[in-house]
């Protein structure tokens, strides 16, 4: 099928950046120079070009870095390049919140009101920026930049956050956290940039960490720094026992994944080990875009040699050759320090052709998300790995039948993978001995809102909330507990009474809350809880992918719901409106095709019914 | 060298649907299973010769052990399965998934639908009628059809063709916006069929209804030369 381009050109920096990633045309059908003999006789498409279709992503990426925006000259130009018709990669390009289809200045800042950097003063920020730079998505006075508003961007901690990208030749991203409206002004305004600040690790250095060991201990930029610090003794260990005894290690360990289904990650390794059908993928998910969720980040910021091995000992086990860590675009730092650590190790053998000498391939691609908290779904990131729009596909099959580019594929998140490293050193009965006998190992909880130390805590199994909260100081300036959120934007809340729950899988089923991503977060009686609600509906309404029905119009409705119930429109009795609330409720969680329709109400049903909100 | 043989015959599955035994062969989708029951199930995605897309969710059953309903369109029955169909759970969830559609996009279109919106009892005004309007900025087809620009298939669904989200792409040259439908097979097919239909009947188009303006715009646009100023901007009226 012949495709229907346009005629203008790209810009020539705007086909240099596309170029760079995927070479120069090849000939006058592709955007190089015409050359009517040799054109003429030249064949290309079918499956050779469709394999190229996976780098629609990386390519949208690198003229966003590079100019700010995507034309449709270069859309053009990559639709040439990559054979992708017009309306198909515009399908793609505009489902990504990262990427700007119209003009836009080179700097962009995305300042966070998300529940988070909302119980830390966001809305003081958005409206200063209001006064200086004018109102969220029109260009600054100076027409040199633009901010937004702008869903959770993982950096709770450190709240109130803002995340500025500036385009051009050498692109960068800047996270201002905690964010004041004065330094995001001066930086933009071009005078020196303001530190990133260190990542608070409040328990850095105690021996008792396991997770964590290395973190604010060994150099996180250097590969010798890791190696001194007990790194890659995992992977000689497995290399030694061999895959069989390595699964066996795990599923005797009965670690389940951290990313929030809690599914037995022995099973996943087992299934796509035993699969005939080759080759196998690994992806490691790092799309944390649940709203309260930096755990991975500062695992990947702190300590990304660890979840570089662990990959390898996955891809070593299950037969794949190559691994993709799909990292969510609104971490820089962490992308940084991933992309140095897959240089040194490739460097020094430790990933390619023949890793460690011991004659087996595996690779790893660093592969960025463009602001889209779908993604962190498997299926949905499986479709954004291979350039498409990221919306979840129908499961069964699942990824260890049918996965990336329909192969056998085993999925796991930061967290979950980082754990393998002791359990293989230490061997899965060791494992297993911690935490409870429902719930093992350690677990990472990304404590933020209002507590006085907020950040990530490592913990067994088995502590209550209570203690949880003690570690990270209670609640600030001693004032009265309103609420905690377990679970971030998809989890629940519970009330105060019910901070002797122990933080385990059970312990929380038991009492209808979930543990999800391990988001702990702490709203005090000052938090206008009615606010916070409506930016969780507001947030699911805007993330949805919009395939089925139920998530589609459901989260719209939700949202509708919830602001007449604040303004006391009421379209019906009260009694019917809670009916209908509980109706929607139940059909997205019922009928939607994946987990975000399936929890987009839970939160909120929680309040409702616990806090007795409306 | 091994001779190639034939693939097996396939094998038989047995299940219960509503509490009586069914035998099917293997591979057949619960909806084939429950229409050879002759129970009524709807469909609104769904096209005999597409790969379902299982995003309406009308079609939705209930399968014992199963957490979430599921689509009985995509999924094929196993052994052993025990699928209720009419359960209340089920009833809720198609009444509800037709009532969520019906306040959200014009149906009058679609004849089978409000057959469907009878069956189950909706009352798509229970959302409010004025909706669409007082919540602009809320309205997903805003997010879809303008800041997106894509138009979500569902919309057609009067049709039966739902595809997934149809990206739309505004071509200068030809001043029109371009679908995928030619690129795409299965779109394809659901293009021409919503075209066909459009085109047979638009009077049945109740007018001043602002969604399928846009979508009568949208796919007469891409296909005919009835362009003025105003379809220059569909998008964002």
């Amino acid at each position: 099928m012949d495709l229907r381009l346009r005629e203008t050109r790209a810009k020539p920096e705007e086909q240099a950046a596309v170029d760079a990633v995927i070479g120069p045309p090849e000939s006058g059908w592709t955007g190089g120079r015409r050359n009517i003999v040799k054109d003429g006789r030249e064949a290309r498409g079918g499956h050779e070009l469709r394999a190229r279709r996976h780098l629609l992503l990386p390519v949208l990426h690198v003229v966003q870095d590079r100019m700010g925006w995507i034309s449709p000259e270069a859309l053009n130009y990559i639709c040439q390049r990559l054979s992708i018709p017009p309306a198909e990669a515009y399908g793609v390009a505009s489902f990504y919140a990262l990427f700007s289809l119209s003009p836009h200045p080179p700097v962009a800042v995305h300042v966070c009101d998300d529940i988070a950097c909302l119980a830390n003063g966001a809305e003081k920020v958005c409206t200063e920026l209001e006064q200086t730079l004018g109102p969220a998505g029109s260009p600054s006075k100076s027409g040199q930049a633009l901010w937004h508003r702008s869903p959770c961007l993982g950096v709770c901690e450190r709240a109130p956050a803002a995340l500025c990208f500036t385009a051009g030749a050498s692109a960068s991203g800047q996270v201002f956290a905690p964010a004041r409206a004065s330094n995001i002004v001066a930086a933009l305004n071009g005078s020196s940039a303001s530190n990133p600040g260190s990542v608070p690790i409040p328990q850095a250095g105690d021996p008792k960490l396991r997770l964590l060991r290395r973190v604010g201990v060994a150099d996180p930029t250097s590969l010798d720094s890791y190696r001194a610090h007990g790194g890659y003794a995992a992977l000689r260990r497995a290399i030694e026992i061999g895959p069989d005894e390595v699964i066996r290690e795990v599923n005797d360990s009965k670690l389940l994944g951290r990313g929030g289904a809690a599914f037995p990650i022995g099973r996943k390794w087992e299934a796509v080990a035993r699969a005939a059908v080759r080759p196998h993928y690994l992806v490691c998910n790092a799309d944390e875009s649940e709203p309260g969720t930096f755990k991975d980040r500062v695992i990947m910021e702190e300590d990304p040699f660890a979840l570089l091995e662990a990959m390898t000992i996955a891809g070593f086990v299950t037969s794949c050759e190559q691994g993709y860590i799909y990292i969510r675009g609104e971490y820089p730092q962490a992308t940084k320090r991933l992309e140095n650590a897959l240089i040194q190790s490739r460097s020094r053998g430790l990933l390619g052709e023949n890793v460690m000498g011991q004659g087996f391939r595996f690779d790893i691609e660093l592969r960025r998300g463009a602001g889209a908290y779908i993604c962190g779904e498997e299926t949905a990131l499986l479709n954004s790995i291979e350039g498409y729009r990221g919306e979840p596909r129908n499961k069964p099959p699942f990824p260890v039948q049918v996965g990336l580019f329909g192969k056998p594929t085993v999925i796991n998140n930061v967290e979950t993978l980082v754990n393998v490293l002791d359990i293989v050193l230490h061997g899965g009965p060791a494992f297993a001995a911690i935490g409870t006998p429902g719930s093992v190992g350690p677990k990472l909880f990304c404590v933020s809102g209002c507590v006085t130390r907020p950040g990530v805590y490592e913990v067994e199994f088995g502590v209550t909330l209570h203690q949880l909260l003690d570690l990270a100081g209670g609640v600030r300036q001693q004032r009265k507990l309103q609420t905690v959120l377990l679970g971030g934007a998809a989890g629940v809340f519970v009330t105060p009474d019910e901070l002797d729950m122990p933080l385990t899988f059970e312990g929380v089923r038991t009492r209808n809350a979930t543990l999800g991503s391990g988001v702990v977060m702490v709203f005090d009686d000052t938090i206008d809880l009615k606010a916070i609600l409506l930016r969780i509906a507001a947030f699911f309404r805007d993330e949805s992918c919009g395939q089925c029905v139920p998530c589609r119009v459901g989260t719209v409705r939700q949202e509708e719901w919830l602001h007449r119930m604040k303004s006391g429109r009421l379209l019906a009795s009260r009694q019917d409106e809670l009916t209908l609330r509980m109706e929607v409720s139940q059909v997205m969680r019922d009928a939607s095709i994946c987990g975000l329709g399936q929890t987009a109400a839970s939160a909120i049903e929680s309040a409702l019914t616990k806090l007795k909100i409306f | 060298m091994s001779a190639v043989l034939p693939t097996s015959a396939k094998r038989v599955v047995e299940l219960t649907i509503d509490g009586k035994p069914v035998r099917v062969l293997e591979g057949t989708t619960l909806l084939d299973a429950c229409r050879s029951q002759n129970i009524a199930t709807p469909t609104l995605c769904y096209l005999e010769n597409l790969t379902p897309v299982n995003v309406c969710r009308v079609c939705v059953v209930e399968v014992e052990g199963s957490r979430t309903l599921v689509p009985a369109c995509s999924r094929t029955a196993e052994n052993g399965m025990v699928v209720q169909t009419d359960s209340d759970r089920v009833r809720l969830s198609r009444r509800l998934v037709l009532e969520l559609l019906a306040s959200s996009v014009d149906l009058s279109i679609a004849p089978a639908v409000s057959e469907y919106l009878q069956r189950y009892g909706a009352h798509p005004e229970r959302f409010g009628l004025a909706a669409a309007s007082s919540t602009k900025e809320l309205w997903p087809h805003c997010t879809m059809a303008v800041t997106r620009r894509t138009v979500p298939a569902s919309l057609v669904v009067g049709i039966g063709v739902v595809s997934g989200n149809i990206p739309a792409y505004y071509d200068e040259r030809a001043s029109s916006w371009t679908t995928t439908f030619a690129s795409c097979r299965c779109i394809v097919a659901a293009g021409k069929l919503t075209l066909l239909n459009l085109r047979g009947d638009p009077s049945s188009l109740r007018s001043g209804s602002r969604i399928c303006r846009r979508l009568i715009k949208f796919f007469f646009c891409d296909m005919s030369d009835q362009q003025n100023e105003s379809d220059r901007d569909i998008g964002c009226q």
